[in-house]
């Protein structure tokens, strides 16, 4: 079954990939957090999406018109184009390599903005790292529909 | 030795007048009439199972620590009945606003959840087929020397402290031996990295240095800033260019930075909960900082750390190479420090404007 990307459908079926996955989502360990995903389309246009991770399961993925007041612990941002890049490294390589992983993006050039309020909870995105590269790599068997 | 019991069990007339009555069968039972806080805790989320956190009930909670402990210097369970005869530990870490934090259990749990084995977790036959630039090799060979050291400071620092933290806060003396645990794998996997890719480097007097001033602080929650904030947070800039090396490095520096991330948080909970119950100590712990925080440039600006990672980073050593990694690590740097002065903001402790670390960082 095809998937829209962006689309609340899209992280529904991560949200499933993971259930299926749990052996190794256990594996790495609790994975207690809420973030969020901002897509910026053609004209500044945002699509966010709300992720929620309790112990070793997805508990919900849910789009919403502004995050701000749905307090996350941190937000990816990036536009359209570098989202779609980063799928499609994830479905040629089973995973993403080192030049399209959350790391390298957040942290070098400016492919995707890390934002957030609260230095306590941007770190769970370091405490909860492989969990959240794992996370996104559960798209490489997906069958994706990009937006153009 | 240096201690003798209160006396010498093999002569002692009631310990063998006791071991006599059990050999007739006699029980005296007087431990079971014990009157104490009677609780039956159970986990509030089958998925985690049974944490700290649940068992923090009644008289056995963390809540009711007192500031300064002053009744159980001994080894006794925190909530068990106390008896006469209990012998002083010689604990000196006995007030709770120095080395307390409220996410100490939270922490202590997820250490557990999300330990991991280097020997199995990494893929060492992977990491041997992968065709890495000779440079970029030797360097993570050096790279992996240098933070072998620093790890093994990681180690030290709660192993210096952890027997002199009074045994009623038994939920941090676990959390430090996590942290041990934690920082023992360091070793561990940044000497399998170094050994499976050709070997040790160079040691670093002036990465050891550095280290030594921090760990040698006078006091915990000095060294616990030192440590865990200031060391931390470099770390998690160092494990984010390392992980650029390879799709195996990437797993690999993406679970150390999970470890470091919760020394971090400790770090930060613990000079959180100080501040908020010392008045006046801002300015006593500034100017430990200002005092200390060269040994982040010291650390950070090795020769041992830097070249290494800008080889890393820039994925080699032609001059195009070395611009582009000279370029990533001076910006992941600036980002770190920021990190670094916005945690310790965070956890009520001001500085960006009195650091020397960013206009350090902007010229380099």
């Amino acid at each position: 079954m095809k998937v829209d990307f962006p689309s609340t459908s899209f992280f529904e079926a991560l949200k499933d990939r993971m259930a299926q996955e749990q052996d190794r989502f256990t594996k790495l360990g609790y994975f207690d957090t809420t973030f969020g995903v901002t897509v910026v389309g053609p004209g500044e246009q945002r699509r966010n999406y709300l992720l929620n991770f309790e112990v070793y399961e997805c508990m919900g993925a849910r789009e919403i018109d502004n995050l701000e007041g749905e307090d996350p612990d941190f937000v990816l941002e990036a536009d359209i184009a570098q989202w779609q890049d980063m799928l499609r490294n994830i479905q040629s390589n089973g995973g993403a390599d080192t030049d399209h992983g959350i790391n390298t993006l957040t942290h070098f050039g400016e492919g995707m903005k890390v934002i957030y309020d609260d230095p306590e909870r941007h770190d769970k995105l370091f405490r909860f790292s492989e969990s959240i590269q794992e996370y996104f790599d559960l798209a490489a068997d997906l069958q994706i529909e990009y937006a153009s | 030795m240096a201690y003798f019991a209160d006396r010498q069990y093999f002569d002692d007339p009631e310990t063998i007048k006791r071991g006599t009555e059990f050999g007739e069968g006699k029980l005296i039972l007087d431990w079971y009439e014990i009157e104490n806080d009677r609780v039956r805790c159970t986990p509030s989320d089958p998925r985690r199972g049974l944490t700290y956190e649940d068992c923090s009930k009644g008289a056995y909670s963390w809540d009711l620590l007192p500031e300064f402990v002053r009744h159980n210097y001994s080894m006794a369970a925190r909530g068990s009945v106390l008896v006469p005869g209990l012998p002083d530990m010689g604990y000196t870490e006995n007030r709770k606003s120095d080395i307390w934090a409220d996410n100490i259990g939270e922490l202590y749990e997820e250490s557990k959840s999300r330990r991991w084995a280097p020997a199995v977790d990494i893929d060492w036959k992977a990491l041997a087929a992968t065709d890495f630039d000779p440079a970029v090799t030797a360097s993570m060979c050096q790279l992996c020397t240098t933070l072998s050291e620093v790890s093994l400071v990681g180690m030290e620092f709660p192993s210096r402290w952890v027997y002199l933290v009074n045994q009623e806060f038994l939920e941090l003396k676990s959390l430090l031996c996590a942290q041990m645990m934690d920082q023992a794998r360091a070793v561990e996997v940044f000497r399998k990295r170094a050994l499976s890719s050709g070997g040790l480097k160079r040691a670093s007097a002036n990465v050891q240095q550095a280290l030594k001033e921090l760990l040698m602080a006078d006091n915990y929650i000095e060294g616990s800033i030192g440590i865990n904030l200031l060391v931390g947070s470099l770390l998690l800039g160092v494990y984010r260019v390392a992980a650029t090396a390879s799709t195996i490095d990437a797993h690999l520096f993406r679970r150390c930075q999970q470890d470091a991330a919760r020394r971090v948080a400790y770090g930060m909970g613990n000079l959180a909960y100080h501040l908020a119950h010392r008045e006046g100590r801002q300015e006593v712990l500034n100017e430990y900082l200002d005092l200390v925080e060269h040994c982040f440039a010291g650390i950070a600006g090795a020769t041992e750390m830097l070249e290494p990672l800008i080889v890393i980073a820039g994925g080699g050593t032609e001059p195009g190479q070395v611009a582009s990694g000279r370029a990533r690590v001076a910006s992941i740097y600036r980002v770190v420090v920021d990190e670094y002065l916005g945690r310790l903001a965070a956890a009520g402790l001001e500085r960006r404007d009195r650091s020397r670390l960013p206009a350090f960082f902007a010229a380099a």
